[in-house]
């Protein structure tokens, strides 16, 4: 583990040497993630409601998810970009090294400018939050909250693990990451009540992006569920890491290299 | 004809007319390498419009006053057919490679062909499109149909005016990526500008939110930018919401953006540093 933060150490030292490029980077990935929050808002600026979510509770639903996936994309940014290793053959350079193979490959490169996505899921929060506590919500929710996107990040990660394992039979992963990862994302900036049973089901059992914001803020805004909701986030998060983990150490047993 | 050089290429119309024809069916075939990869993302892509649609039924009433056409059976048509128009006029390769050729250096050797940049490069990216239109927009379109429904056009008329409004919107969509892709020339790199232009494209194409329902002057000024050439007017012509004036806005655009691309791709050329090679 030490070795590990050393690694992310140097590796941030590496890309702070282009200043100017992690500003860019991270200004444009604020106003980026901020357009996709324009579509939601502008169809709450016509119809006031989501299957009664307001704006500002739609906003923390948002804001969970943009900084939970700004999060992933800055610490998994090479688990995000696997299908690289696979075919070209890089993957064998990471088994011939002292340390386990995932290990090396997340100390490899952090993508700092991705904290732009993560900023702007901040400030979705601070102002989702500030008009659900005028509402009336609970004011330990303002620590809670803020805890969700650490949680997110955990089931987005194992998402990930469990696609580039199937990278290991199938090679080429970045379209199945669209399924995988992109939709379930988009799916979490929205209250679940608005899909269909199947969909429903999808996003809380195979792909659980529900758990991220949808299920912990539905209880605290008084929507309903129990108390046990509170707690999904940081379960779901530690149950499917372990299961992407062990799914990652399965496929890596069937890797066989394109030879590089 | 093609392969022997520029001389008799030069020679007639009808041989330039060939080349065109030629470099389409390598962009076209080009993409057949990865045809179950695209199988893959046309499940994803089928999610999202599951996941917009749902959104649209969530919220939108089943039955709207007169002058609003947008109910909840009309917006899930448009969320149907924007994931469908999608794939020939919004989902295109970033900044059509251009970029990657000046990263490479082999933007030199493609320059050099007897043929000017810019057709050479639409002719190859109307193979690309016509690519996605078979083994994308259609695979989509079966999906719908079986699950959700495919909206029926309006009418005969509104059906025949789609043709021509989805060749526009695939034309207008192409010279602006071509511009994001050229300007590498100054740049070097247009990651930014890409997510850039497909963000604001996304919001502004009238695909996924009608272009006139935006909020205060956005909604005015929304249908009159070259966005909703690409997807609000083949959209409309198709459910009849619109009818040749539509067609005529996406021939206004393509009209302009023409010149802007013969343009800017005369001063681009002066501007040729080899990168690599």
């Amino acid at each position: 583990m030490a070795l590990y933060f050393r690694l992310v150490a140097a590796s941030i030292r590496a890309r702070m040497q282009y200043k100017l490029d992690f500003i860019i980077t991270f200004v444009l990935y604020a106003l980026l993630t901020a357009v996709d929050f324009l579509f939601v808002a502008t169809v709450l600026y016509r119809y006031r409601y989501i299957m009664g979510w307001n704006v500002y509770e739609v906003a923390l639903l948002s804001g969970v998810a943009s900084s939970a996936f700004g999060l992933y994309r800055t610490f998994g940014a090479e688990l995000n970009s696997f299908e690289r290793y696979l075919v070209n053959g890089d993957f064998d350079s990471l088994l011939i090294r002292p340390w386990p193979t995932l290990a090396t490959l997340l100390s490899r490169s952090f993508d700092m400018g991705r904290l732009g996505g993560v900023g702007q899921g901040i400030i979705l929060i601070t102002v989702g939050l500030n008009g659900v506590l005028d509402a009336g919500a609970p004011p330990w929710l303002a620590v809670y909250v803020y805890l969700l996107p650490i949680a997110g990040t955990g089931v987005i990660m194992a998402l990930s693990l469990a696609t580039a394992t199937a990278g290991f039979w199938l090679t080429r992963i970045d379209e199945l990451q669209v399924f995988a990862i992109g939709a379930p994302f988009t799916a979490s900036t929205y209250p679940l009540d608005i899909f269909p049973k199947w969909l429903r089901w999808l996003f809380t059992g195979l792909l659980p992006v529900a758990t991220m914001g949808y299920i912990p803020l539905r209880y605290a805004l008084g929507k309903g569920g129990t108390v046990l909701a509170l707690a999904t986030p940081f379960a779901a998060a530690g149950l499917s890491l372990l299961v992407g983990l062990h799914l990652w150490r399965w496929g890596e047993r069937h890797y066989q290299s394109t030879g590089n | 004809m093609i392969r022997s050089g520029r001389q008799k290429v030069q020679a007639s119309e009808g041989g330039s007319r060939l080349l065109y024809v030629h470099i389409a069916r390598t962009g076209y075939m080009r993409n057949t390498a990865y045809k179950w990869s695209h199988m893959v993302n046309n499940l994803a892509s089928a999610l999202f419009g599951f996941i917009y649609i749902a959104l649209w039924q969530a919220v939108a009433p089943a039955t709207t006053g007169p002058g609003d056409p947008y109910n909840r059976s009309t917006l899930v048509s448009i969320m149907v057919l924007a994931q469908v128009f999608a794939w020939v006029a919004t989902f295109l390769p970033a900044g059509l490679g251009i970029q990657n050729a000046i990263r490479t250096g082999s933007i030199a050797l493609e320059v050099a062909r007897p043929v000017p940049y810019f057709p050479m490069v639409m002719a190859r990216e109307v193979g690309s499109v016509a690519y996605q239109a078979l083994y994308r927009s259609l695979p989509l379109a079966v999906i719908f149909t079986l699950t959700v429904g495919f909206p029926r056009p309006a009418s005969l008329s509104g059906l025949l005016l789609t043709v021509p409004s989805l060749v526009l919107a695939s034309y207008v969509a192409l010279t602006m990526v071509y511009s994001v892709g050229i300007s590498a020339l100054w740049t070097t790199e247009v990651r930014y500008a890409h997510w850039l232009y497909m963000s604001v494209s996304s919001l502004l194409s009238g695909g996924w939110i009608p272009a006139d329902i935006m909020p205060g002057w956005l909604g005015t000024v929304a249908p009159y930018l070259p966005f909703a050439a690409t997807q609000h007017y083949p959209i409309r012509i198709y459910l009849g919401l619109a009818g040749a004036e539509g067609l005529l806005m996406q021939a206004l655009w393509a009209v302009l953006l023409t010149v802007w691309c013969w343009w800017i791709t005369g001063r681009a050329m002066r501007r040729i540093v080899v990168q690599g090679g």
